[in-house]
């Protein structure tokens, strides 16, 4: 079998598009080893009737990363990535209203030797590149194999397909080789010292080593890449070649001028076509005049933002609630079967339901946010959007990227957490997906609700007008807000990388997304949420149902039976302080005292962890309530509480960190055990030392 | 004060040359250097021009806009000059390109018509 065959392409090149295009439905979402950013896999089929595996990589300008994606894309070129060491062929796709930076890219992968041919999309916008003469003085001044396609054009799919397998079968063969542009001015000595320790050279071996004139092109241009992206790490390796200043400096003067001559070829190349580019931008630009103005542009776009959570939580939580509710039905239906008092049975209801009923839930929320991201990305608004936000978010050391997640954290911060993808800034990327969750998702609402409607609904308004309990919902959304931006601007002046932004983007053209495309991707995204988030909610779902279910000296007459069972029959009422969980809340009762909080009230913040809205139903338990929504809650929460304790309370739901989805979501991006950790210690952390403290003031002044 | 500001415009790549009218009205030798290069971000709204020079191509940012294109020699026309921290649109060679300040300063170009020099930007 073949290698596969790399798609590669700058970003908005319509890479991904004609990806589903060849390869239809049996394309999935691939991890690698190490990386934390997923290519899209599929297959084409041959002549032969032989299956060829065709790899989406993420878009990219040029062959030195600047971002996570984009170094998978180079890694993959050069064969660094483990199971992916070989390729059989590129197919790089250039938008063909982008020829001049398609075909710089097209250069620097032909220069490295790497056999390549190139795709030509959306050439109905400039059908003189599909069936005009253009074509024609391309396909001759480039040299190389073009195939013209349109992704509405099956015909056009087919030959781009059987061109593809010709190359493979040697029937065509693509230009493999430009000569290297610069170089010739260095001294033998330079180039000699250079190409001495050729393979390994900062680490990453060429797989293609044909020739010498490769190695040294493919060295310097690797020294170009450490010196550019400061990889001190990597620059150590050079020291043993012991390279003069002046050699330093010269190399540093030869590489900045790379672009220029690369783009002088492509200039040469394009000069004998016709058309005029700005023809094809006139309706970009006549919508860009209103919505990148700064004020009309920013009223647009806040009203956009306010569509799309309005929409989230109209459209979302309904839907959310109708799953979970279904789930409970079928755990009701399945638990029919299962023998009554069993321990299988509680497993079954209130372990593994309880968990496929909190990943399900997240699912409407995460389709309705990704197809909203995605229409946004693919129509060209998402990068309008940026430019729009970048001067304005980077006081906080963001970019305008980060707007997005930490809107959409409102709703719920698994989503956000995962839109933080569209992030190239590593380091800017990290902040907000450390921050999102300090702003107030939907699952604190009940608890709010609890809290508020115990304790402050009763309070007489303030200065006769206030409602102090909306007064305490909306102090709690404005205190997740600070933090959020106080932590994100704290978290950019200490986190430190060899990472560089500053706002760098292109905008393209608007245009109408393909509905394919993107219900693909959003399903790719929901794949990917279900394998690698799902599992780790399900399985932390079963440890705190065992916390609540087993205890130390578990009565027989017990064993088995649902808390739900419990409760309804009301005669065995169970006393939760005997469980694992009961034991843990009093084990952390002398450090949840300093809030003014007790054992109860340390069990509910333990099963929040669960999920934060558990917290609700877990008290109803602990206080030996048959109903959550029972008025007897609020009244037993009064009971058990004081005002100043339920202000602390809900400073500590609003900055710690309760949510296992949260974290699992946050390793998988990050791809690190330590993110989440450090989440976890900031946020509870915050969240506690500023509970203790309002206690302890609130206590000083008298108010209780 | 001329020689004083252009030992600064060497030092800080060319930021402070048009910080106030002044040293542009009074100063003829800076007023001349102003004129050959002036950095994109002081640039106003609607100028056309030619990128000159890069002051730090080996930023790894600032090499990512080499390679899409804002070499020595491109033709742009600033579309569009955003607020606060002043990122700017750029329509350069059939394509718009989004760059922040700091990027901006980072390049030097030549303006087609000079006509806005002493005027406030």
């Amino acid at each position: 079998m073949n290698a596969p065959i790399l798609l590669l392409g700058n970003q908005n090149a319509g890479k991904t598009t004609l990806f589903n295009a060849l390869t239809g439905l049996s394309a999935k979402v691939a991890n690698y080893p190490g990386i934390t950013v997923e290519a899209r896999v599929g297959e084409i089929a041959r002549y032969t009737g032989e299956k060829v595996k065709i790899i989406d990589l993420p878009g990219t300008y040029s062959l030195i990363p600047t971002s996570q994606e984009e170094e998978l894309t180079v890694k993959t070129l050069f064969g660094q990535i483990s199971g992916l060491r070989e390729h059989s062929l590129i197919v790089l796709v250039i938008d063909c209203t982008e020829l001049r930076r398609g075909l710089y890219l097209y250069l620097q992968i032909i220069e490295l030797g790497f056999k390549a041919i190139i795709a030509l999309s959306m050439v109905d916008q400039r059908p003189e590149l599909w069936h005009g003469k253009d074509i024609t003085k391309l396909k001759k001044s480039v040299g190389g194999i073009i195939v013209p396609v349109s992704v509405n054009n099956q015909a056009s799919i087919k030959n781009l397909t059987s061109t593809i397998d010709s190359v493979l079968a040697g029937a065509i063969r693509p230009q493999i080789k430009e000569q290297p542009l610069l170089f010739n001015s260095l001294s033998k000595e330079l180039i000699q010292k250079l190409s001495s320790d050729a393979p390994s050279f900062i680490g990453l071996p060429f797989h293609a080593q044909k020739s010498l004139d490769l190695i040294r092109n493919h060295n310097i241009f690797l020294y170009g890449l450490a010196r550019r992206r400061r990889l001190n790490k990597d620059l150590k390796d050079l020291n043993h070649l012991d390279l003069a200043r002046e050699d330093m400096a010269k190399l540093d003067e030869l590489i900045g001028e790379i672009p220029e001559q690369r783009f002088k070829k492509v200039d040469h190349w394009l000069k004998h076509l016709t058309t005029d580019d700005d023809l094809l931008r006139k309706k970009s630009d006549l919508l860009d005049k209103f919505l990148l103005h700064p004020i009309i542009g920013c009223c647009f776009l806040l009203a956009l933002f306010v569509f799309m959570l309005q929409g989230l939580f109209l459209i979302a939580e309904p839907l959310a609630d109708l799953v979970g509710e279904g789930i409970s039905n079928l755990g009701e239906l399945v638990g029919s079967f299962l023998p009554a008092q069993s321990m299988v049975r509680s497993l079954v209801l209130d372990g593994i339901f309880e968990g496929v009923g909190s990943i399900l839930s997240f699912l409407p929320l995460i389709i309705l946010l990704f197809l909203f991201l995605s229409f946004l990305e693919d129509s060209g608004y998402l990068a309008r959007a940026t430019y729009l936000l970048d001067s304005t978010m980077k006081h906080i050391g963001l970019n305008g990227r980060s707007l997005v997640p930490m809107l959409s954290g409102f709703a719920c911060a698994v989503p956000a957490i995962m839109a933080a993808r569209t992030i190239g800034n590593r380091k800017e990327r990290l902040i907000t997906i450390l921050v999102t969750p300090f702003l107030t998702c939907s699952a604190r609402l009940p608890v709010f609700g609890l809290i508020v409607g115990a304790l402050f609904s009763n309070f007489p308004p303030l200065f006769g007008v206030i409602n102090v309990g909306a007064l305490m919902f909306l102090s709690m959304y404005v205190l997740g807000l600070m933090a959020s931006l106080i932590s994100a601007f704290l978290l950019s002046k200490v986190i430190k990388t060899d990472d560089f932004y500053s706002l760098a983007i292109e905008l393209p053209p608007y245009r109408w997304p393909n509905l394919f495309s993107i219900v693909k991707r959003v399903i790719d995204r929901i794949y990917v949420f279900m394998r690698d988030v799902g599992s780790v909610i399900l399985a932390s779902t079963i440890i705190i149902w065992a916390l609540f279910h087993f205890e130390p000296n578990l009565p027989k007459e017990t064993m088995g039976k649902t808390n739900i069972e419990i409760l309804k029959t009301k005669s065995e009422k169970r006393d939760l302080s005997r469980t694992y969980a009961g034991k843990i809340g009093q084990v952390i009762e002398p450090i949840i005292s300093p809030m003014g909080l007790d054992w109860q009230v340390g069990v509910g913040i333990l099963a929040s962890f669960l999920a934060r809205e558990v917290f609700v139903s877990t008290m109803a338990v602990v206080y030996g309530l048959s109903d959550e929504k029972d008025v007897n809650l609020k009244s037993s929460f009064k009971n058990h509480m004081s005002p100043l304790s339920g202000f602390c309370l809900l400073i500590f739901f609003t900055l710690s960190m309760q949510c296992i989805s949260t974290m699992a979501t946050t390793r998988r991006e990050t791809g690190s055990i330590l993110w989440p950790m450090l989440q976890f210690i900031m946020m509870s952390g915050s969240g506690y030392i500023l509970s203790v403290m309002v206690y302890g003031i609130g206590n000083a002044i008298g108010w209780s | 004060l001329a020689i004083a500001h252009l030992k600064t415009f060497h030092r800080e790549g060319g930021y402070c040359l048009i910080e106030n009218d002044l040293q542009m009205r009074y100063s003829p030798c800076l007023r001349n250097y102003v004129m050959q290069e002036l950095a994109l971000i002081n640039l106003p709204l609607g100028t056309t021009g030619y990128i000159s020079r890069c002051l730090a191509p080996a930023r790894a940012d600032v090499y990512r806009l080499l390679e899409m294109g804002l070499c020595k020699g491109a033709k742009f026309t600033i579309l569009h000059k955003g607020n606060v921290l002043g990122a700017i649109e750029l329509k350069l060679n059939g394509s718009r390109l989004c760059i922040g300040k700091d990027l901006a300063s980072q390049f030097l170009a030549i303006a087609q018509d000079l006509s806005f020099i002493g005027q406030k930007i």
